[in-house]
């Protein structure tokens, strides 16, 4: 699919999680979704990643569940309840759950994703119709394991749709399903992707084989000077390390801060995974202040460079205002490349604000206004 | 809360506005906490009573009033704290030798009078409705001139020695004919904006002479002297703000 046709200019998210109903209007490259704690930045990011992901649904389960838990459920209850979760509660019936997420690309074509889950008797403990009260079974010895008959327990239902076609998925706990082209490559990043070892090898692959490497090292050295040189050397047993050349030393990369880390990852996974959309959770984490100028610079550049559309998340005005000041003097990158939206609890009806780059600099220079 | 704008013409205007209300509403300055986007002359000042603030923006420059204007509206377009919304704007200008007409096209061509109360609908993404309640007022409203011009007819009205004073100081000032000093419009001489500079040098004059130690200081603190509440004609030209 061509970078323009999958580009999203519009997102619409009906009953995901805690959202009734969003629209994100005029996405550009980078998209900034601003707000406090618990307003449901991220649960906006995981609906476009549902979206993307579409049919492979495994992509989507195997990242989302786990990361609230860092993979750890309390038995099978707790893991279907996380996929109950998934769904508005109040819109629906517990038999009968719907999520749906819409997106229009430059040339207004819509494309629109419906999930439909259905669970099976097994989450009858988590019925909120069956019992007045319920307990959460809190099985510490649930292993990911077969049951006696050798048969996962069995969740439930998913049934994914589109205008086009409609696909059912049964779903078990050791969640394994099928792998289905997506109807858009997309990353999802949260705030730790950054410290899992394959994820650098990964990108450090991509860096190589694309003949990208030195560029890149030039870049992160405006940021990081004293990098000389990232290589990878291998150990005996024909396994591999990332290594920073730093003052002719080799140091481990993992024994850097995470701030390098982050910075290496994130940008690296824009060249790793060119069209695509960037899913970052809190963008600013791990960054110093004075990292952030070069940063957006970065972000901005390769995502126009390598046709990635960012959505990344934050609640920090100090990064908000450094960001845009770095564009100060470039009204056409504040204006055309960058969006922020705020999301804000008005009169108890949640809402979606919208700024380009260069009014949310006017809100915060000229007028001082908390955009968050 | 509740915020009001007041704008006006010049620093003059601006003071004698907050003293005004210090003096009879019982107003009191405190520190400027908003931001305008305004030009770096245009010096507001905060004044407060409980949670009441009024905000008294000088535009410097009749010509400047509609760009204020439309700062408040667009400050007020992005805000998204109700508690912070601006519900009432005044707008003082000086009558000077404009039309109505003329001082409604320096502002907003929505506004249908001066002096007369309008909603001004603002778009704002996060309320569903929000209006400025807006009036365009001409000071002083029954003659022609600045406020400087409306501070020395009051003294002439008092009589006593202050009309003694201001009579001499209007022969005097008068009588300075072909010298550099006296001319804001520098080419034409008997452009109303000379008459206002030569008004603004009377009024110095009458503070030094009220007040000599006055005379190198700041103008604000000779102003704050001046019982101004106790000038008919200046609780009559300041009527409207009672209910600000």
């Amino acid at each position: 699919m061509a970078y323009n046709d999958s580009y999203y200019k519009e997102i619409t998210i009906e009953n995901y999680r805690s959202i009734e109903k969003i629209e994100m209007k005029d996405l550009s490259n980078i998209n900034l979704l601003f707000g406090n704690n618990n307003c449901g930045k991220t649960s906006i990011l995981e609906a476009i990643f549902a979206h993307a992901c579409q049919f492979n649904v495994g992509y989507f389960f195997n990242i989302i569940l786990p990361k609230r838990t860092q993979g750890l459920f309390f038995g099978f209850y707790d893991l279907g309840e996380s996929i109950v979760n998934l769904f508005r509660k109040g819109s629906y019936t517990f038999e009968n759950m719907k999520f749906s997420i819409t997106s229009k690309n430059k040339a207004n074509e819509e494309t629109n994703t419906i999930y439909n889950f259905t669970p099976s008797n097994n989450l009858d403990e988590i019925n909120p119709n069956t019992y007045e009260e319920f307990t959460i079974i809190k099985d510490t010895s649930y292993k990911n394991e077969p049951t006696k008959n050798n048969q996962p327990e069995y969740l439930g239902e998913l049934t994914i749709s589109n205008r086009k076609e409609s696909k059912q998925f049964p779903i078990y706990q050791n969640l394994q399903f099928p792998r289905i082209q997506q109807s858009r490559d997309a990353s999802y990043i949260d705030i730790l992707e950054h410290r899992k070892p394959p994820s650098a090898i990964t990108i450090y692959s991509a860096l190589k084989r694309t003949n990208t490497l030195q560029e890149f090292i030039q870049e992160m050295q405006k940021v990081f000077p004293e990098i000389n040189d990232i290589e990878t050397i291998p150990f005996k047993n024909n396994a591999s390390n990332i290594y920073i050349d730093s003052k002719g030393e080799k140091i481990p990369f993992s024994i850097f801060g995470d701030g390098m880390r982050r910075w290496y990852y994130l940008i690296g996974n824009m060249v790793a995974n060119k069209n695509s959309v960037q899913l970052i959770e809190e963008i600013d984490s791990t960054f110093h202040p004075e990292s952030i100028p070069m940063l957006s610079k970065t972000l901005v550049d390769y995502s126009v460079r390598y046709n990635n559309q960012i959505v990344m998340t934050s609640h920090n005005q100090e990064f908000l205002k450094i960001m845009l000041d770095t564009f100060k003097n470039d009204e056409g990158i504040l204006r055309d490349k960058i969006r922020v939206y705020t999301l804000k609890k008005i009169k108890n009806e949640t809402k979606l604000l919208s700024l380009n780059g260069e009014e949310a600099r006017k809100n915060i220079e000229d007028y001082g206004l908390e955009l968050r | 809360m509740k915020h009001t704008v007041i704008v006006c013409e010049g620093i003059t205007d601006r003071d004698l506005i907050s003293i005004y209300l210090q003096q009879v509403s019982g107003y009191s300055f405190t520190k400027n906490t908003q931001k305008f986007g305004l030009d770096q002359e245009q010096k507001f000042v905060t004044i407060q009573k409980e949670d009441d603030f009024i905000y008294i923006i000088p535009s410097i420059g009749k010509t400047k009033i509609k760009k204020v204007f439309e700062k408040i509206c667009e400050k007020t377009k992005y805000e998204r704290e109700e508690d912070n919304l601006i519900g009432k704007m005044y707008i003082f200008t000086d009558s000077d030798e404009d039309s109505e007409k003329d001082l409604i096209s320096l502002v907003d061509d929505r506004i249908p009078a001066t002096n007369t109360w309008i909603d001004i609908p603002i778009k704002n993404e996060a309320f569903d409705s929000i209006t400025i309640n807006t009036i365009l007022l001409n000071i002083p409203p029954d003659q022609k001139g600045a406020i400087e011009r409306f501070v020395l007819n009051s003294f002439l009205e008092t009589g006593g020695d202050e009309k003694r004073i201001v009579s001499e100081i209007e022969d005097c000032v008068e009588a300075i004919k072909d010298v550099k000093y006296l001319k804001k419009n520098k080419k034409y001489v008997d452009k109303p904006s000379n008459k206002r500079y030569r008004d603004k040098a009377k009024v110095g004059c009458l503070l030094s002479i009220l007040s000599p130690e006055w005379s190198t200081g700041e103008i604000i603190e000779k102003l704050k002297q001046i019982e101004w509440y106790k000038l008919k004609t200046f609780n009559e030209l300041y009527e409207n703000l009672k209910d600000v």
